[in-house]
């Protein structure tokens, strides 16, 4: 949302800086990747609390289909963290070499490329599970398959040192660093993307060494360059001791030391997960020589730390942009005023302060963009996706303890299940729903404003004054998400309908006539209601005939839900019917949270924030409410299929 | 005990085809991953003794595309080959075992002697290709013998089978591969591999 929508005017997708491209691939993989695992994690939490048997073989669950959900998640996750440190190569390396990043395009597209294969790989874990062969064979391809777009990014680099004049500064040693171990992890996971070698060298010492290459090559050395790179900008200062060197090379040598030859001690036989060893099987000098290794990086990551504490806090003050870079943080004051910039530069190419040098103090001078703090609120643009082009503006909330408070509510519900403290749960979940109430009642106004002026003679609308605010952006995101939990579950419900031993159930539920029925006037009733009640205010007149529209469909959705619930059996009995439960309480959950919102949607009317012109909000309950009924037409047909076919 | 000996649960001692064929696999690949190591990083110290050389198609579309595709393909295709060739298929002297992992032990079970059942030992005729029927009675174990063949995974509630063959009559070291708790370290099988008289005489129950 923020990469989307919150940026500099003018800085259309194809100037936006790459690290912001990279992290963009990121935030959509963590919404589709994380929902398998959370997922996951409800339908253990389900069976450890109340004994429904999602993995329980006998009852008809299956301990496979938490590996596919952990997997699912599991290997996104491993780009999910190697694109961000890609993105600092991206940026940091071009820097280092005193020239502009080679074929950005085309590293743009390979970040994608990664972000939509690492979809598709995840049975690579799964090798040894005893998969047919066609999938392996499809599996064991797309995992060679991510080679590509990494050699593409990999070469991409090497070849922007080609054509620039490098200096070994020391970021460019981490990201040296990053190349030596990064290149190795990459081809022994190539190696391990075989499916033949898999079989042997998996859950050994030889993967243990791989996914360490990977991790601190991939991640940590890239990091470790960033973090050395912005430090002045963080700090405004300047490096004083020499101490980074000899500590890159500690722990360079030290990994190494590690890690090479624990390769070995897997071919060797060398089991994960297992604290000792028998002597004599020829493990033991290269155990000694790791954890001499594991000694020698030790001591080059306290350097490191002690490195960069002393850096950061006692060291002199340097100049703003120590490495010449063209990106825009570069630009801001040191130390850092509490508004950050002053104004929102308007920006014309990829490396802002190269194409204009007097930026800086543009921007300082309140030259750019809202750069009137005239009327003492916090604003920024929201601008059009594509071209760069501010369309709105945003007025920040004040400060508030309110979102933190939320989260740690949030976390007692959970802390609850965690320690079978079963009655702090609904307390905990009542408490986070009245905060979430608390907040966003204080947010928005009571007054229409017409267009404000942005500065640069342009006037824009206030965001809540538009169809499609930032908060139907963020929701949409969200729904994503939450879409992405609900195809895991419906995956999930098909695997054990296919895979699971003990299937069929007893009996499956039995489709009737009132539940689909009941379920299929909702799914009509309540979108209606909202664009009724969407019509009502934007003609000026009542809004609360759709509403109550909406809050029928809603109570008939509910019911369906119920019945489906009431019709299932005992879900502690068979994985079946606990899936019954989950779907029909997941359907039943967002009917209610819709139909909370549209109650809401009165309450704002009634009060004055929402009004003709400012309906964004309707369009955001709006859209939770088309959400819901597409879940309660999609659940309930899953819940009633296998019924109805038999 | 068997497990102490050197090697005797390496995979780059191989003692059966499935076993030979991964080995040989791993050298290949070590070669090439090495020449290809190699070759990047003297890519990488060449960019800083010199300045300007090669233009970006060369960079982008030969090397980061063509190259590695070349190199994948064969690959892939090469690990495809010995992938189908170690799957269990029909063959006229194919011998069949079941093995049923339990927390903290194996038990194996022989169709061609009904009945008969071993604890911690499985028999095997050497020179023969066997398929092992794996499955457990409790949570997820995995049976790897790795001078013999790759491991498999141990399902509840699925059974799996993994073709195993040792060339010559001996002692073969197992272990289960997959965590399962605090006696995962000691979770070890033996697989004793008969020759045609001792085979004969074991499933006629006749202890060697």
């Amino acid at each position: 949302m923020t990469i989307l929508r919150f940026r500099a005017p003018g800085m259309s997708l194809d100037k936006m800086p790459i690290f912001a491209w990279y992290m963009l691939v990121v935030a959509l993989m963590i919404l589709t990747g994380f929902p398998p695992l959370i997922l996951g994690s409800v339908l253990l939490e389900l069976e450890r609390a109340f004994g429904w048997p999602f993995f329980q073989v006998a009852e008809g669950g299956d301990s496979l289909l938490w590996q596919h959900l952990f997997w699912l998640f599991g290997h996104p996750e491993v780009y999910i963290i190697f694109l961000p440190a890609a993105g600092i190569v991206s940026t940091v390396l071009p820097v280092m070499a005193r020239t502009t990043l080679m074929g950005s395009g085309w590293i743009v597209a390979a970040a994608v490329a990664l972000g939509v294969l690492s979809f598709g790989i995840w049975v690579h874990h799964m090798f040894a599970t005893g998969i047919p062969h066609m999938a392996l064979a499809f599996f064991s391809a797309a995992s060679t398959l991510v080679a590509v777009p990494t050699a593409v990014q990999v070469f991409a680099w090497i070849g922007t040192i080609w054509k620039g004049k490098p200096q070994l500064k020391l970021p460019m040693l981490w990201i040296l660093a990053f190349f030596a171990t990064f290149v190795i992890g990459g081809l022994t996971g190539v190696m391990v993307a075989v499916v033949p070698f898999n079989w042997q060298v998996h859950d050994t010492h030889f993967v243990v060494a791989h996914l360490h290459y990977v991790l601190v090559g991939g991640f940590v050395f890239p990091v470790l360059a960033g973090l050395y790179y912005w430090l002045p900008h963080l700090t405004g200062r300047r490096r004083f001791f020499r101490m980074g060197e000899p500590a890159f090379w500690l722990v360079f040598v030290g990994f190494h030391v590690t890690f090479l030859a624990m390769h070995w001690v897997g071919l060797l036989g060398q089991r994960r997960r297992t604290f000792t060893y028998e002597s004599e099987q020829g493990w033991e000098v290269i155990n000694l020589i790791s954890s001499i290794g594991g000694f020698i990086t030790a001591i080059g990551f306290a350097l490191v730390l002690i490195d960069i504490t002393i850096g950061a806090l006692v060291t002199v003050g340097g100049r703003r942009n120590p490495w010449g870079a063209g990106t825009l943080e570069w630009a801001m004051p040191k130390p850092v005023p509490a508004y950050n910039f002053a104004s929102l530069p308007p920006v014309r190419g990829r490396e802002p302060l190269y194409d204009d040098p007097g930026l800086d103090l543009l921007i300082a001078r309140g030259e750019g963009y809202l750069g009137d703090p005239a009327d003492g609120r916090r604003k920024t643009l929201v601008v059009d996706i594509a071209s760069g082009r501010p369309e709105q503006v945003v007025v920040f909330p004040a400060n508030t303890a309110l979102p933190i408070v939320m989260a740690l509510v949030t976390g007692i519900a959970f802390l609850g299940l965690l320690i079978k403290a079963f009655w702090l749960v609904p307390l905990a979940v009542l408490g986070v729903a009245a905060l979430a109430f608390r907040w966003v009642w204080g947010l928005g106004s009571r007054r229409d404003e017409g267009l404000l002026d942005a500065g640069h003679g342009l006037s824009l609308p206030l965001a809540s004054a538009v169809a499609h605010p930032p908060g139907w952006w963020g929701t949409a995101f969200l729904l994503v998400a939450d879409a992405t939990f609900f195809a895991s579950l419906l995956f999930g419900y098909a695997f054990l309908w296919t895979v699971a031993p003990n299937w069929p159930p007893a009996a499956y539920l039995e489709p009737g006539l009132a539940g689909p029925m009941l379920g299929l006037a909702g799914v009509v009733l309540a979108p209606l209601g909202l664009r009724l009640a969407e019509r009502g205010l934007r003609s000026r007149s009542a809004m609360a005939p759709g509403l109550a529209v909406a809050l029928i469909g809603a109570g008939a959705s509910a019911a369906a839900a119920v019945l489906a619930v009431r019709a299932a059996a005992d879900p502690q009995g068979h994985a079946y019917d606990a899936i019954v439960w989950v779907i029909a309480g997941y359907v039943l959950l967002h009917v209610v949270l819709a139909a909370g919102m549209s109650v809401f949607l009165a309450a704002r009317r009634a009060t004055g924030f929402v009004s003709p012109d400012r309906y964004g909000e309707v369009r955001i309950v709006r859209l939770w409410t088309d959400y819901a009924a597409v879940t309660t037409l999609l659940g309930l047909a899953a819940l009633y299929l296998p019924g109805g076919l038999t | 005990m068997l497990a102490g000996c050197a090697d005797a649960l390496s995979t780059v001692h191989p003692a059966g085809p499935a076993a030979d064929a991964i080995a040989t696999l791993w050298w290949v690949m070590l070669i090439g991953a090495c020449l290809i190591f190699l070759l990047v990083m003297a890519l990488l110290a060449l960019a800083f003794r010199r300045s300007g050389g090669g233009g970006e198609r060369i960079w982008l579309v030969g090397m980061g595309l063509a190259f590695p595709l070349t190199v994948l393909a064969a690959l892939l295709a090469y690990g495809l080959v010995i992938g189908e060739r170690l799957s269990p298929g029909d063959r006229p002297d194919l011998v069949t075992v079941r093995a049923e992992g339990r927390q903290w032990a194996w038990r194996f079970s022989y169709p061609d002697a009904p009945g008969l059942v071993t604890d911690g030992v499985l028999h095997i005729p050497a020179g023969t290709p066997v398929d092992v029927e794996v499955t457990t009675i409790d949570v997820i174990h995995s049976f790897w013998a790795p001078r013999l063949a790759g491991k498999l995974d141990a399902i509840p509630g699925h059974v799996n089978v993994l073709r195993i063959e040792a060339r010559e009559p001996g002692e073969y070291a197992g272990v289960s591969a997959e965590y399962s708790g605090p006696g995962y370290l000691d979770h070890r099988f033996t697989v004793i591999a008969h020759d045609a008289d001792g085979w004969t005489a074991f499933v006629r129950g006749v202890t060697p």
